[in-house]
């Protein structure tokens, strides 16, 4: 049987990361700019040594675009081998070649140019959620499960793999009363509507696509009786109007018509942006702005040359994320947009911030590849 | 008891779930007559039971993680709701009263557990365990991100000394929201009533407690000082400390420290269980555990 070991004060095993420290800390958030560049920084440089350590695809492509893995002054991030997103859409470049461990295959929805699959193991799939939580926990302030989830994004046995649809199924675990409100590929608005009448008392947040966020403020319109939330809930949109990119209603628009249909201010309207191949979520802050999380450096790149440009200059967006391990969390999206470095927000917080100005249509995210391994993507 | 039901382990799109896992439900009464509704998640041949005591602010309900940790340990689970505080319980949390919470647990453990049956508790539910368990029939008793001076952890939490102020006679607020949760202030003085808001009082109480206890705390917890819980870890009779490098508070939305904990947990209950080797199911594996254990309500067909 056990025995004590009376006072006896040791230090267990587990000792986590300076990542997971980094996603862990919400006064990360309040690093001035230097000290958050240099945080940034040092994750970065475990991350890619850690990759070129155990990541031999990764490794040669370093070495093909002529990466100094010896460099380590805070310049070098620029030089940072990024991988394409595209190339998680091609079969020739299949996920297990950027992975080495037990994974999880993640996709994208595939509405624009093919469907990208995305290797995550366990740890990536960890630091995932738990970025999550910091972000929802310094942007949302929702520090307890004592809020009423309403998710409009399908289930996972209904579309296996889906990125958007693992991440929901994950957020079970944090909020066990989360409902799902599409069933068979179906939004179940009236459903929806029902339940959100009766939860006037209670802190609501709705997460869903802008196209079906939509649907129900034309039908809560349409009966005339708008919803009336408590005032500290939430309408989150996340990834974007897909299919439906005909129907987009101008941002500060369909603030309005939210803020209206549902009872709550614009600043509890938030958009979210995320994608397949990047292993955080970034949350607008309630002036509006996407921040991006500490631990993550963003750049927008020349389209030509592929150099960072100057805070607020327009081109293609770059991710550096150092929380993957089962790939390199160092992605050229095919995103066109702006970052803003070291903004100091009305909302308090001085951190870069995205702004994401059009999708890159397929031809011009080809040929930002090209430009980054032609060798490869040919 | 009743409600018995079975956790299915089919493919839900996240693949099978690798145990098989009953479910009962049940409901007991306090000491004021008012039910303690609670869940015992039981796996095959389980090597034995613990009951987890839910911290500020979550449920039985949010247990998912320790839950599913201890199961696939092989380890039988009990959670519950104390009574007028969040959850299935009876009573609305405007009666929350600290003196029902040690009832409640005490109430919990004495019905439910079976001789060797271990606690786990976390955050300030373990103060009230201090206070509720000290002759109970229970056995090792784990303390997670322990709680040992309320008003200390209170002032941190909220940036105010309320305690301090009620001492001191100075009006407070009518109400006063605890990590979100809005409740009446008379807390505050049920507490200093109750002598559970110090570090004295929970030294003294340590004094009595006869249970073999590991305390796990973070050594970047900010709403702890670890010194302190080393002070009351002095006091335990029976007990051990480790403290866990660069890990916090986190104990909601962070699977990472929650895994860290929740490891610990699992060395703290090997020798009781006679556990030889700790599984650390991967975070994917819980997800589908989540979705088991709440079926979709379909609406439609």
């Amino acid at each position: 049987m056990f025995s004590t070991r009376k006072n006896q004060v040791a230090a267990h095993a587990e000792v986590i990361s300076a990542i997971d420290t980094a996603i862990a800390n919400a006064d990360s958030w309040r690093l001035p700019p230097h000290a958050r560049a240099s945080l940034a920084q040092r994750l970065i440089e475990l991350s890619m040594s850690m990759h070129l350590r155990t990541n031999a695809a990764y490794r040669d492509y370093a070495s093909r675009v002529g990466y100094n893995a010896t460099g380590g002054s805070a310049g070098d991030l620029a030089s940072v081998p990024l991988l394409p997103a595209l190339l998680f859409k091609r079969r020739t470049a299949t996920p297990g070649q950027f992975a080495s461990r037990d994974v999880q295959i993640t996709t994208s929805s595939g509405t624009s140019g093919g469907l990208s699959a995305v290797p995550r193991d366990n740890l990536t799939l960890m630091r995932f959620y738990s970025s999550i939580g910091n972000v929802v926990l310094e942007l949302l302030d929702i520090e307890t499960p004592n809020i009423r989830l309403f998710s409009l994004v399908p289930d996972l046995d209904e579309v296996t793999g889906l990125w958007v649809a693992f991440v929901m199924a994950g957020m079970r675990v944090f909020f066990p009363t989360m409902q799902t409100y599409v069933e068979s590929g179906e939004f179940l608005r009236d459903f929806l509507i029902r339940d959100l009448s009766g939860s006037s008392d209670e802190r609501v947040v709705i997460v869903g696509p802008p196209g079906h966020i939509l649907d129900l403020v034309r039908e809560i319109r349409h009966r005339d009786v708008p919803l009336t939330l408590r005032d500290d809930s939430f309408v989150i949109t996340i990834g974007g109007w897909k299919r439906r990119q005909e129907e987009a209603v101008e941002k500060s628009a369909f603030r309005s018509m939210v803020s209206h249909a549902f009872g709550i201010a614009e600043t509890q309207v938030r958009d979210s942006f995320n994608m397949v191949e990047l292993n955080a979520v970034m949350l607008e802050c309630e002036h509006h702005r996407l921040h991006v999380p500490p631990w993550v450096v963003a750049s927008a790149r020349d389209p030509d040359s592929l150099e960072p440009l100057p805070s607020a200059g327009e081109g293609v967006l770059a991710y550096l994320d150092p929380t993957p391990t089962s790939f390199p969390g160092f992605i050229l999206s095919d995103d066109l947009g702006i970052v803003e470095t070291s903004l100091s927000c009305d909302c308090g917080r001085q951190t870069d911030v995205v702004h994401i100005v059009r999708r890159l249509k397929t031809m011009e995210a080809r040929g930002c590849a090209l430009k980054l391994d032609g060798e490869r993507l040919r | 008891m009743g409600e018995d039901a079975n956790i299915s382990t089919r493919d839900n799109g996240l693949g099978v779930l690798p145990l098989e896992i009953g479910v009962n439900r049940g409901r007991l009464p306090s000491s004021e007559g008012a039910e303690i509704h609670f869940r015992i998640d039981t796996p095959k041949s389980p090597l034995g039971r613990t009951i987890l005591v839910p911290p500020w602010g979550m449920t039985m309900a949010d247990l998912t993680i320790p839950t599913y940790f201890l199961l696939r340990n092989r380890i039988e689970v009990v959670r519950f709701d104390p009574t007028f505080n969040l959850g299935e319980s009876d009573g609305d949390i405007e009666g929350l009263h600290p003196d029902r919470a040690v009832a409640d647990i005490r109430t919990v453990v004495l019905e439910l557990s079976s001789g060797g049956t271990s606690v786990v508790a976390f955050s300030l539910a373990c103060r009230i365990v201090i206070r509720a368990l000290t002759d109970a029939p229970c056995g090792t008793v784990v303390l997670v991100a322990p709680v040992v001076h309320v008003q200390d952890t209170l002032r941190r939490v909220l940036g105010v000394d309320l305690v301090q102020m009620h001492l001191r006679g100075e009006q407070l607020p009518p109400r006063v929201s605890i990590l979100g949760i809005d409740v009446p202030s008379s807390i505050v003085g049920a507490l200093t009533d109750s002598n559970l808001e110090g570090l004295e009082g929970t030294v003294a109480d340590a004094r009595t407690f006869g249970h073999d206890t590991h305390l796990l705390f973070g050594r970047r917890d900010e709403w702890v000082d670890h010194h302190e819980v080393e002070i009351v870890g002095a006091a335990l009779p029976h007990s051990t400390s480790d403290g866990l490098e660069n890990t916090g508070h986190e104990l909601f939305f962070n699977p990472l420290i929650y895994g860290v904990y929740m490891n610990a947990v699992g060395d703290a209950l090997a020798a009781h269980f006679g556990l030889s080797d700790i599984v650390s199911p991967p975070f994917r594996e819980t997800i589908r555990y989540a979705r088991a254990e709440r079926p979709r309500r379909r609406r439609r067909g």
